[in-house]
């Protein structure tokens, strides 16, 4: 096992120069001068040749990146254009409440999506599974943002209409719990929706199988036939969906971030985008892009933990690296 | 010996399919002694398996379903028993090992876990004690038994049938229902396998049904014989009535379909025609379009079984008085 995740965790590291690069590449080749925009319209060309200087971007592309990789890896994301902080620094101070976000959205997403997934399966073709398939086909075809104004709607404007206080505050981050719950809801529905789908299908497959006619011929409760002999053989599909949601998650927290006014790393950098702080928008976008492979890799490592066909396969294989094999 | 284990009685398995009804089991009669050996034999297609599962009531359903019959065991219907009370005989007084060793274990799961499971669910004992009785049954397996920390899939076929049968011996079954433990394994494993089980079967005193295609296997280890084709069992004896005296033209070309090593004459004469569609079964005899000796009568309903001595009966119309050709 340590093996494994030592190895997962060397392979992180071209992950995160590709990312980089791809970040780097994007925001290079989109239109306009961040120096022009740090100094603003009224700034003469010889102003803003003296700050292209400056910010050295006058150097060659691969220069400029190494040097911008260079400053990542010591935690140096950049400044933004117009207030001179450090994108870092802004980040991180609203990047927990987007996880929090994130992490909501996935734990309704995760919820739902398994259990009414595993009882659909198990009653397949029933009224119950008709219906969760109906919602998994709605949930995934209705945008985000369109289900978030609909919630908003119906929690907050019809139900503050009718009965005079709201039940959920559609905006801002002051009731705790309650603030977070539409949010959430909006931002897990379209994930509940795929990982209700895959997992059904999953389960339908695993259910097959001859492992679960022998757990069964065992004279095991079908509840524990299907929780522990067949989910746990079922969620390791599912678990890259869910991790693939997990980053998804973190894009959606943009436009969710947006409708609800929610002060997190998604709405920031929306900002950033409106007021054309290209600094802003890299050093945010290729944090979250981090963030997201950070959470492969913690999927990654939990499929080992279930699958103990991957946990072997690194056991037996030996290190073909002299120095690393004779420490062990 | 001498008491009746297992009692069946016109029982009838039916998968409802598109194609229409497959009649796999079609209302067969056959019984047990304590500590017997009956061998099931048949052509792919028979129903051997669906009897099986038919007894452990785990047909799959649906498509399947258990249309009639009479299963009685120790004295007692199964077929009146809630799912709890069934629970409670499967895996513990009756017992299954299937056909395909490689698929029939959970691959997230260690032995231990998955002997210790049956261990403890039905002889309700603690874990270290359940261990140990786990250890116990793979020694009589032949397996080490620090194997038993490791995952199925880094087992060969062969160890994983034996994991197998440790299963469903684990509890002591009065019964064990074997479906071709040994046709998914190499030649020589399959002599191996078999040798522990006729072993075992001795040491535990059990009862077992031994499916198979193979009638060496079935002279080696069995006392009684049924033959099944389509559906029906269409001769069932005592292994030396069967083996002197086959009656049933289905028999005959069974025995005459296998080399004799005694014989110079290396041509074979396997049985005419195909197993017919199982939607589409001929009226009367279900084997008449194939029988070498078919007469008008066979093509109206399907005979009768004729009791030829106290353990050999068959049902063909060659053997009803007044209407075969040698008058029993
Ligand atoms: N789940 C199912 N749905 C529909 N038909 C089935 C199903 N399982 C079995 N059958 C049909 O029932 C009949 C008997 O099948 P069964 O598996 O009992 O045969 P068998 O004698 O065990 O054959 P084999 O030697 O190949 O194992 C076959 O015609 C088969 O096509
Ligand atoms: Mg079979």
């Amino acid at each position: 096992m340590h093996r494994y995740i030592i190895k997962r965790l060397i392979y992180f590291i071209p992950v995160l120069i590709g990312v980089s690069l791809i970040v780097f590449t994007i925001m290079y080749l989109t239109p306009g001068c961040p120096a022009t925009i740090r100094l603003g319209d009224q700034a003469t060309t010889e102003q803003i040749e003296r700050m292209r200087e400056l910010m050295g971007l006058n150097r060659p592309f691969l220069v400029q990146f190494g040097s911008y990789l260079w400053g990542v890896v010591q935690g140096d994301f950049g400044r933004s254009l117009h207030t001179n902080r450090p994108v870092l620094g802004e980040m991180l101070i609203r990047f927990p409440n987007t996880m929090m976000l994130a992490a909501a959205g996935m734990a309704i997403a995760v919820v739902i999506g398994i259990l009414v997934g595993v009882l659909s399966s198990v009653k397949q073709y029933s009224f119950a599974d008709t219906i969760a398939m109906l919602f998994a086909l709605v949930g995934i075809s209705v945008p985000n943002f369109w289900f978030g104004m609909m919630a908003i709607l119906v929690f907050a404007v019809w139900w503050s209409g009718a009965f005079g206080y709201s039940l959920f505050p559609s905006s801002g981050f002051d009731d705790g719990i309650r603030s977070l719950f539409l949010p959430a809801l909006t931002l897990g529905t379209s994930s509940a929706a795929i990982v209700l789908r895959m997992t059904r299908s999953s389960m339908l497959e695993v259910l097959r199988q001859d492992y679960i006619r022998t757990a069964r011929a065992k004279g095991l409760k079908e509840r524990v036939v299907v929780f522990k002999h067949a989910l746990k053989n079922a969620l390791i599909p599912v678990i890259t969906v869910v991790g693939l949601q997990f980053g998804f998650l973190l894009g959606g927290a943009v436009f969710t971030e947006t409708v609800f006014s929610f002060p997190g790393s998604g709405r920031f950098i929306v900002e950033a985008i409106r007021s054309r702080d290209l600094m802003v928008v890299q050093g945010g976008v290729l944090f979250l892009a981090i963030a997201f492979s950070f959470i492969n890799l913690l999927v990654d490592i939990l499929y080992g933990v279930i699958d103990p066909r991957i946990r072997t396969q690194y056991k037996a294989q030996r290190w073909n690296i002299p120095w690393l094999r004779r420490g062990k | 010996m001498g008491n009746k284990l297992l009692e069946i009685k016109g029982l009838k398995v039916h998968y409802i399919t598109e194609d229409g009804t497959v009649p796999a089991v079609d209302g067969i009669d056959m019984e047990i002694e304590e500590g017997e050996t009956l061998g099931l034999v048949g052509e792919t297609g028979a129903g051997k398996t669906t009897t099986a599962l038919g007894i452990m009531n785990l047909v799959p359903d649906p498509p399947g379903k258990i249309v009639d019959g009479e299963i009685i065991f120790n004295g007692e219907n199964l077929r009146t028993k809630s799912r709890e009370a069934y629970r409670q005989i499967r895996g513990n007084k009756i017992s299954m090992i299937f056909q395909d060793p490689m698929t029939s274990l959970n691959p997230v799961y260690t032995v231990f876990d998955q002997l210790t499971e049956v261990i403890k669910l039905h002889q309700k004992v603690g874990s270290g004690e359940a261990l140990e009785r786990a250890k116990e049954m793979l020694a009589k397996v032949g397996i080490p038994q620090e194997r038993g920390e490791e995952y199925p899939h880094q087992f060969s076929g062969g160890m994983k049938q034996r994991v197998l049968i440790a299963i469903a011996l684990a509890c002591n079954p009065a019964l064990l229902i074997a479906d071709e433990p040994t046709t998914a394994l190499d030649v020589t494993i399959q002599a191996q396998v078999l040798e522990v089980m006729k072993d075992l079967k001795k040491q535990f005193k059990m009862a077992m049904i031994l499916i198979t295609h193979d009638l060496g296997v079935v002279s080696e280890i069995c006392e009684k014989v049924a033959i099944m084709y389509a559906g029906k069992i269409v001769e069932f004896a005592d292994l030396e009535s069967l083996f002197t005296n086959p009656s049933h033209p289905y028999t005959v070309g069974l025995f005459n379909s296998i080399p004799d090593p005694e014989e110079d004459v290396t041509e074979l004469t396997p049985i005419k025609g195909l197993i017919p569609e199982p939607t589409e079964l001929p009226p009367g005899c279900v084997f008449n379009p194939r029988c070498p000796d078919v007469m008008d009568i066979c093509k109206g309903e399907f005979p009768e079984t004729v009791e030829l001595s106290p353990t050999h009966r068959v049902a063909c119309y060659k053997y009803h008085k007044g209407i075969g050709g040698e008058n029993k």
